[in-house]
């Protein structure tokens, strides 16, 4: 534990002397890079420790505070968030030691390692908090270190409303967090999480009142506006953590407000399932509308909370209907697609800065043939975009596997259960993973194909180049880490076994602890095949290198049919690759589409393009605030400039209390 | 000693105003203020004995909001000489109105202001109904000089408007005063209005007439605190007072007649009426953040941002000793952060009206590029005044939530966090902007006449050097509300108890 | 006496009304002045006859300040700010009155509510000061010049002493002469406010002072 308050401090340390150098910007980048390395691995090292001895720690320091104590604790639900927030940071750091200092002016470089490393600091302190006002604190904290990141570019008008919306969002979830901790610690009078009770009656209430504030946090539809905006105004290794990381903590929250609510209704599941169906579907099809690649990702982002948190309602809802299996199978998904959705949406992440560090642009439309002139960005890429749509050998296919087997079990099992939505929950669920799978390898196929495939579209995407080994190494290390996962597949019901039992009831751990050995013999057989795949490609390789050996290979233009002149301009586009799949989910959400259509016998323009805004921000949220807005403008009056009316006012106000309090 | 602490400002107000030298003045005006902080940490040392029969004594809650007075009034002395050395001898247009005003003289501004920390000791010190109601006219009748120091129409109109509404309901206090003294002829024949005393035989005094006497004293100092409906003066006397003033206006006087509501608050509770002076208190709380939320949406004008905003703060502070428990707790410690907060927002302020030379945040742009150190207060201000850690306004805010979730009022805090969420997205919509972005607006904006438009003229974009003394008091403000989100060491804990205890609150 | 301090009382009543008809600004100076001197007779016709010297004393300088000294700062003011000598209200004469007929009626009630009875006073009394105090209000409400409005606060002021030396003038005295002093120093801040608003706008008419607004 207390290699973990070191690293804490090493955080603090490394970010304040950052900021203080303002004289020389590229030593203080490498003191931020430094100190966020060595934090992290600290970090890491305590929540290892934890991970292996299954022992928990817990340390209590002093502090003067009301309601409050400098309580912190890793258990095992709270190192398997440690875990990615530690090495993402690590990696996203040594990329940003390099990507930082070249993109961006020299004045902004110390705030933003301070507070890189404060973001850090904070989001490791969320997780290991003990207590409800440190806790909020340092969810605050990290809300303010990742707004000021966002604000980097902060003389970008869009930049500024980005940061307002997210600032905003943060702080309306927040308001629901509040209560829920003050409701949790009214019965033991302070907020120590120990001494935290749910009321008998008001675990739906405060399920909810988690729901809505850690989903904002984690982006659940439709709380997620602030999303699509934050994410692509940071810089690309803060949008890693942000999106990779950061928006976990949420997921975190909701598991550990769940510790305490002891028994939930069964709607509860229901509640987190078809919020997760919703996000999935909606995000990837909102991915799938964009053309700005970070944009994209940043949707992405909500499909892939989506798929976490379709995980803990089939957990819930096996812990409510008391199938051992399905509770088992369906937490530890969520909790593997935590650490897989953080390895591979900061790969992309990386990689999607590392194409704007070599183009300029993150315009999906205006790249192209970049595999070419950035190998390593481009193949990495590859790799992550593989591992997002859930394919195998890699990690993603590894957690939503999980996901779909514990529904699969719960509903082999209804023989124990009376309900007539089983069935239900099963087309749900499972047509939805797939759904949602299949919609993100389709999304994946228009980034990775319009970006890195064909020619460049632009002269931006001409000049593109490689960037620097920083960047690559940091790219090259999380593409490793999505193989490894699935690789090592049956240790992880191990790792996050400990974690499932602190979630579930007591009465049932027994239970529980079985259905952890149980669930390891499909990842065996996942672990197994994925090896025997590398091996087999490792194979063919090898075959196709012996057998071209000592020939020449030619490298020529695609053949295209023998057409004269084709022009880059003649590619398929991303708004044209996306079109087919917009119009038959038009019904979700409004793409502004203009179009000009090829007309007559000699057509001389024809034009495409498809905008999309999001549909809840723009039919949910603007209308609201503009009512609220113009309600305010309406009232304006009452303070309009004569004092006859101020004094009327008072008068009236004494009037009236005199009659109707006095009686 | 209790009478040093009203008597030396105010005899260095009479100095100041028989004073020739301007330098000597304001040398006089920090000295006095210092002096001040020092009566006051030598009364937190050692509690001076009451004198003039009680009238004049020092219980926690005085010791806590003359503590606020103490600071804060200093802190606003030193921003005062650098203000003045830069305004107070020359003879400054007003961009948009054509005829160049002229300031108040020196010597009449430094002496009210001085008056104004005697009035506010004397308000806070005082326990005699009486002695305070004199007390809290006087700050009204002393402030009004400070609002007009910079002689223009608009200026005096906030002046003539302050005064008349202050007056009108300092005299509803004048009668609720009255009614105490009715209410209490029936255990005395004769007049007495000494807090203790009252206090003493609460439970013997009427209690209609003691009700009337609350509704009365209520509505009265509310109106000087600023509790809506009768806030209206205060908008437009903080948008135009000179910048120190309006930071004093709304850190200490409003507090100042905080204190006195509390005062009936306290009498009401030990009469065994507390329910009845509470539901009252939630009520205008409630109002105020409503009334003040309303105004803040979309506000333009950034000093009357801050004006409604004080209003907001007042309805929390309300609020939290309506609710009572630990929100009464931190109802004081709210006293404390929104006092350190607003003054140093009020600053920041000013700073930037000093450089743009307009209050419109609709042509503030980019005040971090041409003037960082005023651009960070302007976010640390933000982040403080509406609640953020690790700000001591958010631990102040929670405690008052805390209370009322231990009390089960939930319609309440439903109420409370929307109004507070409201004002937080309001004031960073308008706020945000002004700090950030560019000081010159892109060429592609073009106004009605074809011009490219600069939001600050061409020689404003060479930033002068930002004086220490525009800098320093408002940072000072700032570490105090940064330490109390962080720190609130034991004994301040137990004193703001006691103070909440002593008023009732709690 | 109690005959006495109820026809003073009626006269105060008579007064308000005044007030509230009267079209001229001398007219409405001079009202104040007389509700000032009638103010000023209360505690002496209550007490009466155990008066002791200080109170004689307190009851003498407030009818010398409220009947004297500010109306002649308010005529001085007017002068100096060359207004016209007309009311310039914002409800009519007739409604003005109508509405003090009303508000009487409203001081009957507000006063029926509290537990008058008690206090061995005349009947009236509370009533009577509840309904200055309105009359008071609904002046500086509904008049359009500064003027007029230090007048109705006057006339608030008077309502107030109206309750206050009834029942509050014995001791400590100290006090009574901090408040009767706040209010001298009130009105005067008030004049020199006055004054600058004549300079400033060449008008006291308050539909000048609106610009601060949302």
């Amino acid at each position: 534990m207390w290699l973990f308050v070191a690293g804490l401090i090493v955080f603090f340390g490394g970010g304040v002397v950052s900021l203080l150098m303002r004289m020389s910007p590229r030593l203080a980048s490498m003191v931020g890079c430094v100190a966020a390395v060595t934090g992290s691995l600290l970090a890491l090292g305590s929540a290892a420790h934890v991970l292996f001895t299954g022992q928990a720690a817990h340390v209590t320091m002093a502090w003067q505070i009301p309601f409050g104590s400098l309580a912190l604790g890793i258990d095992s639900l709270s190192a398997i968030f440690v875990v990615p927030i530690a090495v993402i940071v690590a990696v996203a750091a040594i990329y940003g030691g390099q990507y930082l200092p070249s993109s961006y002016r020299s004045s902004v470089i110390g705030p933003s390692w301070f507070f890189f490393n404060l973001l850090a600091a904070t989001m490791l302190l969320v997780v290991v908090a003990r207590n409800g006002l440190l806790f909020l604190l340092c969810w605050e904290g990290m809300s303010l270190a990742s707004f000021f990141l966002v604000l980097t570019d902060h003389e970008r008008e869009r930049t500024q409303r980005a940061a307002w919306i997210y600032l905003a969002a943060m702080h309306l979830g927040t308001a629901c967090l509040l209560v829920l901790f003050l409701l949790l610690g009214r019965s033991s009078g302070d907020l120590d999480f120990e001494r935290f009770t749910c009321e008998p009656g008001s675990a739906g209430i405060l399920f909810l009142l988690a729901v809505v504030g850690f989903g904002t946090k984690a982006g659940f539809i439709p709380v997620h506006v602030w999303l699509p905006e934050a994410h692509p105004a940071a810089p690309s290794h803060v949008s890693a953590v942000m999106s990779g990381v950061m928006i976990k903590t949420g997921i975190y929250g909701l598991l550990r407000i769940l510790t305490f609510l002891g028994d939930v209704p069964s709607w509860s599941g229901w509640t987190l399932v078809v919020v997760g169906v919703l996000s999935g579907i909606l995000g990837v099809l909102f991915a799938l509308a964009q053309h700005d690649l970070k944009k994209l990702l940043a949707y992405h982002s909500v499909e892939n909370i989506g798929i976490i948190v379709i995980g803990l309602g089939v957990g819930l809802l096996g812990l409510a209907h008391r199938i051992p299996p399905m509770a088992v199978l369906g937490f530890a998904g969520a909790m593997l697609h935590v650490l897989n959705h953080a390895l591979f949406k900061s790969l992309l992440f990386l990689g999607a800065g590392a194409v704007q560090h070599g183009t300029g642009t993150r315009d999906i439309d205006r790249l192209g043939g970049l595999l070419k002139k950035m190998p390593v960005t481009g193949t990495t890429f590859l790799v992550g975009a593989c591992a997002i749509s859930g394919l195998p050998p890699l990690n993603g296919f590894v957690s939503e596997l999980l996901i779909y087997l514990g529904v699969l079990t719960g509903v082999a099992d209804s023989s124990r259960v009376a309900e007539v939505g089983w069935a239900l929950l099963c087309v749900l669920v499972v047509g939805g993973l797939a759904l949602i799978g299949g919609l993100a390898a389709a999304c994946f196929t228009k980034a990775f194909g319009c970006a890195f495939l064909g020619e460049p579209r632009s002269e931006d995407a001409e000049r593109g180049h490689e960037v620097g080994a920083a960047m690559r190494a940091s790219m090259v290390v999380l593409a490793g880490a999505c193989f490894l996962v699935a690789l090592t597949g049956p240790i992880w019901p191990y790792v996050y076994g400990s974690a499932v039992v602190a979630v579930a009831p007591a009465s049932f751990h027994g239970e529980v602890q079985a259905a952890i050995e149980q669930s390891r013999f499909p990842l065996m057989v996942v672990c197994v095949s994925s090896w025997a795949f590398l091996a087999m490609v490792g194979l063919l390789a090898m075959v196709r290198r012996a057998l071209l050996s000592g020939r020449q290979v030619d490298r020529v233009p695609t053949w295209d049919c023998g057409y004269a002149a084709p022009t880059p301009r003649m590619q398929y586009t991303a708004s044209s690759f996306a079109s087919p799949i917009l119009l038959l989910f038009r019904m979700f959400f409004r793409p502004r589409i203009g179009q000009h259509l090829p007309t007559g016998l000699f057509p001389k323009q024809a034009s495409f393009e498809s905008e999309t805004p999001d549909v809840f921000r723009e039919y949910l949220f603007e209308p609201v605030f503009s009512a609220v807005a113009w309600t305010a403008l309406r009232l304006r009056w009452l303070q309009h400039g004569r004092l006859q009316l101020y004094v009327l006012y008072i008068a009236l106000t004494i009037l009236v209390l005199f009659i109707w309090k006095l009686g | 000693m209790l009478w040093f602490l009203v008597a030396v400002p105010a005899t260095a107000a009479l100095l100041a105003f028989a004073l020739p030298w301007n330098w000597g003045r304001r040398l006089l005006l920090v000295a006095c203020a210092a002096c001040h902080v020092g009566l006051t940490a030598a009364a937190v040392i050692q509690r001076p004995e009451p004198v003039l029969n009680g009238w004049i004594d020092l219980d926690d809650a005085s010791l806590l909001f003359l503590i606020i007075t103490s600071i804060v009034f200093l802190i606003a002395s030193f921003y005062t000489v650098g203000y003045l050395a830069r305004e107070g001898h020359r003879m400054p247009t007003k961009p948009g109105e054509d005829a160049p005003f002229v300031n108040f003289p020196e010597a009449v501004f430094t002496g009210c202001l001085l008056l104004f920390l005697a009035a506010m000791t004397l308000v806070v010190v005082s326990h005699h109904w009486g002695l305070m109601w004199v007390a809290v006219e006087a700050t009204t009748l002393v402030s009004a000089p400070l609002i007009y120091f910079h002689r223009y129409p608009r200026s005096l109109e906030a002046t003539w408007k302050y005064l008349v509404i202050c007056s009108v309901g300092i005299a509803l206090a004048l009668l609720g005063n009255f009614f105490l003294a009715v209410a209490a002829r029936t255990y005395e024949t004769s007049f007495h209005l000494a807090v203790a005393d009252l206090e003493h035989h609460a439970r013997q005094l009427d209690p209609l007439w003691l009700k009337a006497a609350f509704l009365l004293l209520l509505v009265g100092y509310g109106t000087k605190m600023g509790l809506a409906p009768m806030h209206t003066w205060l908008p437009d006397a903080h948008s135009e007072a000179p910048t120190m003033v309006s930071a004093l206006l709304s850190g200490v006087l409003l507090n100042c007649a905080f204190l006195a509501i509390l005062r009936g608050h306290a009498l009401l509770v030990k009469a065994g009426l507390g329910d009845f002076s509470r539901e009252l208190l939630v009520l205008f709380g409630l109002a105020s953040m409503t009334v003040a939320a309303v105004f803040i949406i979309r506000q333009m004008d950034y000093k009357r941002l801050l004006a409604y905003s004080s209003v907001e703060h007042m309805g929390v502070l309300a609020l939290g000793v309506g609710i009572g428990g630990v929100a009464g707790y931190g109802s004081m410690l709210h006293a404390v952060n929104h006092s350190a907060a607003k003054a140093m927002l009020f600053l920041a302020a000013g700073n930037t009206l000093a450089y743009f030379h307009t209050k419109s945040a609709n042509d503030v742009r980019g005040v971090f590029r041409v003037l960082p150190v005023t651009g960070i207060l302007w976010i640390v201000g933000l982040l403080a005044i509406t609640g953020s850690p690790p700000f001591g306004t958010f631990l102040s805010e929670f405690a008052v939530l805390k209370g009322m979730v231990d009390n089960n009022r939930m319609l309440v805090a439903v109420f409370y966090l929307i109004a507070l969420a409201t004002a937080f997205v309001a004031i960073s919509a308008t706020v945000l902007p002004i700090v950030f972005g560019n000081a010159v607006k892109d060429s592609d904006h073009v106004t009605a006449d074809g011009n490219s438009q600069p939001f600050a003229p061409i020689h404003l974009l060479y930033p002068p050097a930002e004086p220490l003394w525009s800098i320093v008091p408002p940072m000072l403000l700032g570490i105090i509300t940064l330490i109390h989100g962080l720190y609130v060491p034991q004994e301040l804990s137990d004193f703001l108890h006691r103070a909440a205890i002593a008023t009732g609150a709690e | 006496m109690t005959s006495w301090l109820d026809a003073t009382l009626v006269l105060l009543i008579l007064t308000s009304l005044w007030l509230l008809g009267s079209s001229r600004l001398q007219a409405c100076i001079r009202a104040v002045a007389f509700q000032g001197l009638l103010v000023g007779l209360i505690p002496l016709l209550s007490k009466w006859p155990e008066i002791s010297l200080r109170l004689g004393g307190v009851a003498v300088l407030s009818m010398a300040i409220k009947a004297i000294v500010l109306p002649a700062m308010l005529r001085r003011a007017v002068r100096e700010a060359n207004v016209l000598n007309e009311v310039q209200p914002l409800i009519g004469f007739t409604t003005s009155l109508l509405l003090g007929i009303a508000l009487w009626g409203l001081a009957m009630h507000i006063a029926g509510r509290l537990p008058v009875q008690t206090l061995n006073v005349s009947a009236i009394l509370v009533p009577v000061a509840i309904f200055t105090v309105l009359c008071g209000l609904l002046l500086i409400v509904s008049r359009n010049t500064a003027v007029m409005q230090v007048i109705g606060y006057l006339g608030l002021e008077n309502g107030i002493y109206v309750f206050g030396w009834a029942f509050a003038i014995e001791e400590p005295l100290l006090v009574e002469m901090g408040v009767l002093l706040d209010v001298f120093v009130a009105v005067f801040v008030m004049g020199i406010t006055m004054h600058h608003l004549s300079r400033e706008f060449d008008t006291i008419e308050t539909d000048e002072l609106s610009s601060l607004k949302d």
